[in-house]
């Protein structure tokens, strides 16, 4: 089987066993991003059971560079996840500085996903924002983190590209915050973006919240902008939003009751908005545990 | 009619709508399967539920990804999978040995829990088959959340498949004895590796 005859078996979809159930990787908007899933959710583990026998005897034996090729044509990424899979047992850390963007990709996630901080030195902004949502950051390596440059546009993307705000992101922001690497009052946007976006603010949000505001305690004036819908209008045609935004606003009273928040320029027009809400809801059960 | 009384007649049509009670795909407007499958990490959040058990016969290495995308946004989680670790028929073949597929799983797990992701996460192995998935927090200081879905975690919420809310009260107990049955006649893990070994 030669290299041509491959590239017609890729073409054709032959190259992988059928019937096998396959883990179809959700779109990623990278490269290696794929490879992260690809090494987290145990393709690269699996992809040999993947792939017909012949197939993969034929490509066993190819080159690096051939196997790039192919990996490249194969749209479903099992033989990316073969060759990462070849990777991580040839120590994989010599070809973090390849000069093939595909292999130096796939070093580079593999490296992200066993927390190995050697991928980020040198690294550009796309790399360090691929880590620190990917990952957890070492004490020791938050300062690769701490670019003006970095810091806004990976907390603009944080809260408009990424699906879901893992526990680990925010916890790297907490941590960004605690060694005062990330100063909240330069990012005032993404906090009020962050508590529009969150339904709920509980346990580690609400911990980032109270971080960031207990430093910056102007920050309760920005979050105050954030449109909530909690009249009773609201309550009467979308009970549930108004449900989660009422929970938002009692929110805001443990922000309000921060040392120095009393200081903000915004602190009675709330206080007189949370005691009519206190007023026209007394008598409401379902605000109890809000 | 009148503008008002359309949006009157709306929302009493609307009146016990209920994100959890639903066939998103068949929703108005258009389907993310993304935004669907948030609406029950949102009712985990809400609730703030801390012990998760999550019911499904089949589980491949790529469902811990759904796992993480539904449950990793509070860190002090405890997750419990009950599985039967199923095996799916595809054109007269079956999906992998149980064993080979549970030492990928194994692998991911442990992974997680290095990096702490939740405070715990157990995957349970039972020895006997069973049918139904769900959601379900077994916090015992609330009454907790409790979801059934139609679709197993690789196919959650696509292909039409629905949730349903329960808050029949007898039905979660007996779901309570179903965890604690396959509990106590399953092992974890680790142990159905070794046993297999």
């Amino acid at each position: 089987m030669n290299i041509e005859n491959m590239k017609q078996i890729i073409q054709a979809g032959r190259h992988l066993k059928d019937g096998e159930q396959r883990h179809l990787l959700r779109d990623c908007s990278d490269d290696i991003s794929v490879y992260i899933d690809l090494i987290k959710y145990g393709a690269t583990q699996s992809s040999h059971r993947w792939i017909e026998p012949e197939f993969l005897r034929g490509f066993r034996v190819l080159s690096f560079e051939e196997k790039v090729d192919l990996a490249r044509m194969d749209g479903e990424h099992v033989l990316s996840a073969s060759l990462i899979s070849e990777l991580m047992e040839n120590d994989y850390a010599k070809w973090l500085t390849s000069s093939c963007s595909t292999i130096k990709e796939m070093a580079s996630a593999i490296a992200i996903v066993l927390e190995d901080d050697r991928v980020l030195v040198g690294a550009d902004n796309s790399l360090l924002y691929r880590y620190f949502v990917s990952a957890k950051i070492s004490s020791g390596s938050m300062h690769y983190f701490s670019g003006a440059k970095f810091l806004s546009i990976a907390l603009e993307k944080i809260v408009s590209e990424e699906r879901v705000i893992f526990t680990w992101i925010v916890q790297n922001i907490k941590s960004m915050i605690q060694v005062s690497l990330l100063d909240p009052s330069e990012h005032r946007l993404f906090f009020k973006k962050l508590f529009e976006k969150y339904s709920y603010i509980q346990g580690e949000q609400a911990a980032l919240f109270i971080m960031a505001a207990s430093r910056d305690y102007l920050l309760f004036d920005v979050l105050l902008d954030v449109r909530l819908a909690i009249d009773p209008f609201s309550k009467q045609v979308d009970y549930s939003l108004w449900l989660r935004d009422s929970a938002k606003f009692l929110f805001l009273e443990k922000i309000r009751s921060l040392e120095g928040v009393s200081s903000a320029k915004r602190v009675s027009e709330f206080d007189q908005k949370l005691n009519i809400f206190r007023e026209i809801y007394k008598f409401d059960r379902s605000l109890r545990n809000g | 009619m009148s503008k008002w009384a359309e949006r009157r007649k709306r929302v009493e049509a609307e009146s016990d709508y209920d994100p959890l009670i639903s066939i998103p795909m068949l929703e108005s407007g258009t389907f993310n399967l993304a935004q669907a499958r948030r609406r029950i990490t949102s009712e985990f959040d809400s609730a703030n539920s801390k012990n998760i058990t999550i019911i499904d016969p089949y589980l491949l290495e790529g469902d811990i990804d759904v796992v993480l995308d539904l449950f990793a946004t509070q860190p002090d989680r405890k997750i419990t999978v009950i599985t039967f670790l199923g095996r799916v028929k595809q054109d007269e073949k079956m999906s992998p040995e149980k064993v080979e597929v549970a030492k990928i799983i194994q692998s991911i797990v442990v992974d997680i829990e290095r990096k702490g992701i939740f405070s715990s996460f157990e995957i349970i192995k039972t020895n006997f088959n069973f049918h139904d998935r769900f959601f379900v927090c077994t916090d015992q200081d609330k009454d907790g959340v409790v979801i059934s879905s139609g679709g197993s975690l690789s196919m959650l919420l696509t292909d039409y498949s629905g949730l349903i809310r329960i808050t029949n009260k007898t039905f979660k107990r007996s779901l309570l004895q179903f965890i604690d049955h396959a509990k106590k006649n399953g092992s974890t893990l680790p142990d159905f590796i070794a046993e297999q070994s």
